[in-house]
């Protein structure tokens, strides 16, 4: 997919060209893409999730203790569905822990991406800002990546992530009560729209690596579960992620072998521009 | 049923949180020493974008929570319809709308 037409948030064309780095604006652009599929996909994954720990026996203090706390869905479902289920404390967590471990490298990617390091940002105050951290979320800073300001990154981040946040426990809160009013199979229709959002954000994305490295791991997934169950997404994870990175792994020792021997400075870009092509 | 308000329930709950600010504590710290422009800055992104589409995959072929009771059926030309649309228009909305649509017409039409 070449193209990058963004209909999703439509800004003035010369945002293209000149990111976004006025505080109000960046918040004001934050909002209005929250407002949007995000926003209400996220809300009604929570309410889905509501309806899972209401079935399990969850409260709705429980509930939204669960979603405020572990706030990652893979991780909540499989706390309430175990509970269910009756089983013990260590498997418990195993389970959520595996379920969400892609946290950690979603959480590098954010960042890298919001730019903290350059900020200077205090490690703690990182850690606290991460907790709010959602795939949706990370998909939305990589998809907003060049139109916002590096420098306003941060606000972006803030602006979209707290909100989201409020939104799902509102969804968790609603979905509590609302399980009774909506049909359950429009509510199952609008929970599966959250896994084709994400997967259409991927496809969205600018750096093609990543965008093949999506399509590597989602491929994967569903052939390695039946034979490994849970595990299939980290594997699927880190193998998709590593097919393909080597030519790129490959070509760059190749690159820094020809530097060591016989390529002079001057030589050095022309050289590299060749090894990217092979 | 079990007792919603039992101790037991909020150290469990308690644990999940711990088994996942573990991963973004972890995630933090190694952000902090990595290069951003290194080949493991670029492998890490990867395997995310690998993971999260696998993640998402999994719940359009092997799904759990209140997707589960679907048909197969439903889902994969859901989402086919939504792949098509946004290799054809490249609309997010639109695509992924008309894919829930498809969804729930065909779940409608299949669920007993």
């Amino acid at each position: 997919m070449g193209q990058d037409h963004d209909h999703l948030s439509p800004l003035p064309q010369e945002a293209r060209f000149a990111p976004l780095d006025e505080p109000k604006q960046v918040a004001y652009l934050a909002f209005r893409d929250l407002c949007q599929v995000p926003g209400l996909g996220l809300f009604f994954s929570m309410v889905g999730f509501a309806a899972i720990a209401r079935e399990a026996g969850f409260g709705l203090k429980e509930a939204l203790a669960t979603s405020a706390l572990v706030w990652g869905m893979p991780g909540q479902v499989a706390l309430a569905s175990l509970y269910l289920a009756g089983a013990s404390a260590a498997v418990i967590f195993m389970a959520v822990a595996l379920a969400n471990m892609r946290m950690m490298l979603m959480v590098v990617s954010t960042v890298d991406l919001v730019g903290f390091r350059r900020h200077g940002t205090a490690i703690i105050k990182q850690i606290i800002l991460m907790h709010f951290l959602a795939i949706t979320t990370w998909i939305q800073l990589s998809v907003v990546r060049g139109k916002v300001a590096d420098r306003a990154m941060v606000i972006y981040f803030i602006a979209f992530a707290l909100p989201l946040f409020a939104i799902g426990m509102l969804g968790t809160l609603l979905g509590f009560y609302l399980v009774d009013l909506v049909p359950p199979l429009l509510l199952k229709a609008i929970v599966f729209t959250t896994p084709l959002y994400i997967l259409m954000m991927v496809a969205k994305i600018r750096v093609q690596l990543f965008r093949y490295a999506g399509v590597a791991g989602g491929v994967l997934a569903p052939l390695l579960y039946p034979v490994i169950g849970e595990w299939a997404i980290l594997l699927a994870g880190v193998a998709g992620g590593t097919l393909i990175m080597l030519p790129r792994l490959i070509t760059a020792r190749r690159v820094r072998q020809k530097r060591q021997h016989r390529v002079p400075r001057s030589d050095r870009s022309n050289h590299q521009n060749k090894g990217d092509q092979s | 049923m079990i007792d919603a308000s039992s101790p037991y329930l909020w150290l469990l709950i308690i644990l999940a949180f711990i088994a996942t600010d573990i991963w973004r504590v972890l995630g933090v710290l190694l952000a902090n020493r990595i290069s951003p422009e290194s080949l493991l800055m670029k492998w890490i992104n990867a395997v995310a974008y690998a993971m999260v589409c696998g993640v998402m995959m999994l719940v359009v072929v092997h799904p759990s929570g209140l997707v589960a009771s679907s048909s197969l059926m439903a889902r994969l030309p859901a989402f086919a319809v939504t792949i098509g649309l946004m290799l054809w228009r490249g609309n997010t909305l639109l695509a992924v709308s008309s894919g829930a649509l498809t969804f729930f017409c065909l779940d409608l039409i299949i669920s007993p």
